[in-house]
């Protein structure tokens, strides 16, 4: 008898904590987190994601890495500008957020008797509206962890690197990730867009990239990285670049859990292409110098040529550190990383222009009226 | 994991409501100004930008309509006017992507991307085009579609022969000598003379098709999906297997009769046609639907799903008549659909045949 009424008095203390549930009104977008995901033709793991996919996957545990990892991250979400619910409770206007890998790389250039090893992943965080099947925003984000070894690193040396890079303390990058994107103000509807259309090389610069390497995976590299430190920089959502990613309208997402979707992608309205002009060597005392030639075009609907930006980077080596000037791969490695120096601080100068900067980066006098246009390019699509 | 309970808490969500689509156009404003002097400086007029986008908003509306299907165009061909009026009804959403000045020309230019409710669009054309007869509850509707699958196929083997002949022709005697197996025929001929040669090649190909054994799936999918776009159209419409059930009906074959009549052959023999025409007829429904569903076997797609396609067929009889009329067909069409799994493919291109397929019908209807 007694236990009966001491079993009633909780039931009816649980019915009124129910009842009373304090309601915390926030004027903060809410949007429901859908997990890890894996972008694009999900055959292609492999040759896209071999390690993140192997232990996302992990079928020993019932929560992978990955998953058990970014739960705990998102529950400790805290942005001023929107919340991520891990709770379907007051999503109302059906957004949903997720976080997916788009790449990852791993290059190696041999330094002297060691081995300078880059690793390197394209996340994408996303928006979606799940009742339309439609991408709302995606903001991609680049990562980059240089490691040395002495001799050859193995297979398993690399993915215990990725596996850090997910699960560990020291530079974790789902941390990262929502780190970053908590700083942004979130695009919650339908709106103006922007995107990487189209990536070439010169004739004459092709030469620079190495025989045994495909030019497309490369074009499709540079695009993402530039469109990665765009959105990071600048704090805007992108079209992504991708071909494989896409397919038609559609973007393929697969969530680590298995659960497969397809959502279409809106039209881009802005357009920003990169033409790689060409390379250059230079030699000096105790340096080799690498410079990169480009050009930033960007149009919108009305005006096919509203900015052509001739810009270059030289970037100076100790000849030590160059690797060896034969080898066409570490050279490539090393243009490329002046590629990415300038491709990055273009970015950095949209959001914060600097004409010492333009004068010295660029020979067009217009330079930056024209960095004005990219930015309002911008400006609209957020 | 979270996702999938998401979706099952979202499936019951709006398990009743309709769907949206969504599509989005873009469309070009051009207006010519008179500028504004203002002091020294020419001046563009306020409201130019405006009125450029409301331009680019009608070509873009234009580039939608132009979009539409020929059922759809026909359809709605009669109430396209009072459609084009009540445009903003439809559009959610709209935005100026870019502006352009042509100072010298006295040019404003608009670029406008419109976002238009598709199923909004649909709904208005299928309400306002109710046929006078119809708006007089003369709108019943029985339809009877049956699921197909492929149990087996047997694949053949071509037949090939091949002939190869030698023959020297000038003097009497001619030998040829034939070699046959089950797939190859050879020839060959021998002259005791060599004034003349000639060498002929050839043979055939017989290709068999394959024999395919079909199987009757539920057809509870298309039946939700068709009686959902004919309520929102304003039929009133009944599976052919409740009118077969009463007995006043008089049907003389049993649904089960039926399918087992659509798996064995490609299609109903015409007296089992009658036989659902008169029974339509004789419980008062206006139109009868026949059709069938062919579930292709599934294949993986390029984005790594289950992609499953659906074959559409069928024939819409005017019932009302002393003899049943043919008055509209559908297909044959494929529609494809995926799904994390080859069921919910299934499910999902058999959900969209099946609305496709109706709202074709109920456009031929209106458009007759």
């Amino acid at each position: 008898m007694l236990f009966s009424i001491f079993n009633k008095n909780l039931l009816l203390i649980f019915l009124a904590l129910l009842q009373f549930n304090p309601v915390i009104a926030s004027d903060k977008p809410s949007l429901s987190w859908a997990g890890f995901a894996f972008l694009g033709d999900f055959d292609q793991r492999n040759t896209r994601y071999p390690y993140t996919s192997e232990i996302a996957l992990d079928s020993k545990n019932q929560q992978s890495p990955i998953d058990e990892t970014i739960s705990t991250l998102v529950s400790n979400f805290n942005s001023k500008n929107f919340q991520l619910d891990t709770s379907m409770a007051k999503n109302s206007n059906n957004l949903f957020a997720g976080l997916g890998i788009a790449y990852e790389d791993i290059y190696k250039i041999k330094t002297g008797s060691r081995y300078k090893v880059s690793y390197e992943v394209g996340l994408n965080f996303m928006v979606f509206d799940f009742q339309e099947k439609k991408i709302v925003a995606i903001y991609p984000m680049k990562f980059l962890r240089n490691e040395m070894y002495d001799k050859d690193p193995t297979k398993e040396e690399h993915k215990k690197i990725f596996k850090n890079l997910y699960t560990g303390n020291e530079f974790n990058i789902l941390k990262e990730s929502l780190k970053r994107i908590a700083d942004v103000k979130i695009k919650e509807t339908i709106g103006n867009y922007l995107g990487i259309s189209h990536i070439e090389f010169t004739k004459d610069s092709k030469k620079y990239v190495i025989n045994s390497l495909e030019i497309d995976p490369i074009k499709t590299h540079i695009a993402q990285e530039f469109e990665g430190l765009l959105s990071v920089n600048n704090q805007v959502p992108l079209i992504p670049y991708t071909k494989g990613e896409i397919i038609g309208k559609d973007m393929a997402v697969r969530f680590s859990d298995r659960e497969q979707m397809t959502f279409s992608l809106p039209d881009t309205d802005y357009n920003i292409s990169i033409l790689i002009r060409g390379f250059d060597f230079k030699v000096a005392k105790h340096h080799y110098g690498y410079t990169v030639k480009i050009t930033i075009s960007a149009s919108d609907d009305l005006h096919p040529r509203l900015v052509e930006l001739n810009l270059s980077k030289n970037i100076w080596i100790l000849k030590r550190g160059s690797g060896n000037v034969k080898d066409e791969l570490s050279q490539w490695i090393v243009y490329k990383e002046a590629l990415s120096i300038l491709l990055k601080e273009l970015t950095q100068q949209i959001n914060n222009i600097d004409k010492t900067w333009l004068k010295e980066h660029s020979t067009n006098k217009d330079a930056a009226l024209q960095v004005q246009s990219l930015k309002k390019l911008i400006s609209k699509s957020k | 994991m979270k996702l999938y309970q998401y979706l099952l808490i979202i499936t019951f969500t709006f398990v009743s409501a309709a769907s949206a689509t969504t599509v989005s156009h873009k469309g070009f404003g051009v207006i010519l100004y008179e500028p504004v002097y203002d002091l020294i400086l020419d001046e563009i007029p306020a409201g130019t930008e405006d009125k450029a986008a409301e331009v680019g908003i009608e070509n873009a509306w234009k580039r939608y309509v132009a979009t539409f299907s020929s059922d759809r165009r026909n359809a709605a061909r009669i109430i396209m006017q009072d459609l084009n009026d009540k445009k903003d009804q439809f559009i959610i959403d709209k935005r100026i992507t870019a502006t352009k000045v042509d100072k010298d020309n006295k040019k404003f230019t608009s670029a406008v991307r419109i976002e238009i409710d598709d199923t909004a669009v649909e709904k208005f054309i299928l309400d306002q085009t109710l046929k006078g007869d119809e708006k007089l509850d003369n709108n019943t509707i029985t339809w009877l579609f049956i699921t197909r699958g492929q149990e087996s196929i047997k694949s053949f083997d071509d037949r090939i022969v091949r002939i190869n002949s030698n023959k020297s022709e000038g003097l009497n005697s001619e030998s040829q000598t034939y070699t046959e197996s089950d797939t190859n025929i050879e020839a060959s001929a021998q002259n005791s003379q060599n004034t003349y040669t000639k060498n002929e090649a050839g043979g055939s190909t017989i290709k068999k098709s394959d024999t395919i054994i079909r199987k009757i799936l539920s057809s509870k999918e298309i039946d939700s999906s068709m009686r959902e776009t004919l309520v929102n159209a304003g039929y009133e419409g009944y599976m052919y297997g409740q009118i077969a059930a009463e007995p006043e009906c008089g049907a003389k074959k049993s649904i089960e009769e039926i399918r087992e009549e659509f798996a064995s052959s490609v299609d109903i023999s015409s007296e089992t046609q009658r036989d659902i025409t008169k029974t339509a007829k004789r419980c008062d429904m206006n139109y009868t639907a026949i059709g069938t569903l062919d579930v292709l076997p599934a294949k993986i797609s390029k984005s790594g799903n289950t992609q499953v396609n659906v074959s559409v067929t069928a024939q819409v009889f005017i019932t009302s008549g002393r003899f049943a009329r043919n008055i509209a067909s559908v297909g044959p069409v494929v529609y494809a659909a995926e799904g994390v799994t080859e069921e919910i493919a299934r499910f999902n291109a058999l959900r969209a045949a099946g609305k496709a397929a109706t709202t074709t019908i109920i456009n031929q209807l209106r458009s007759r």
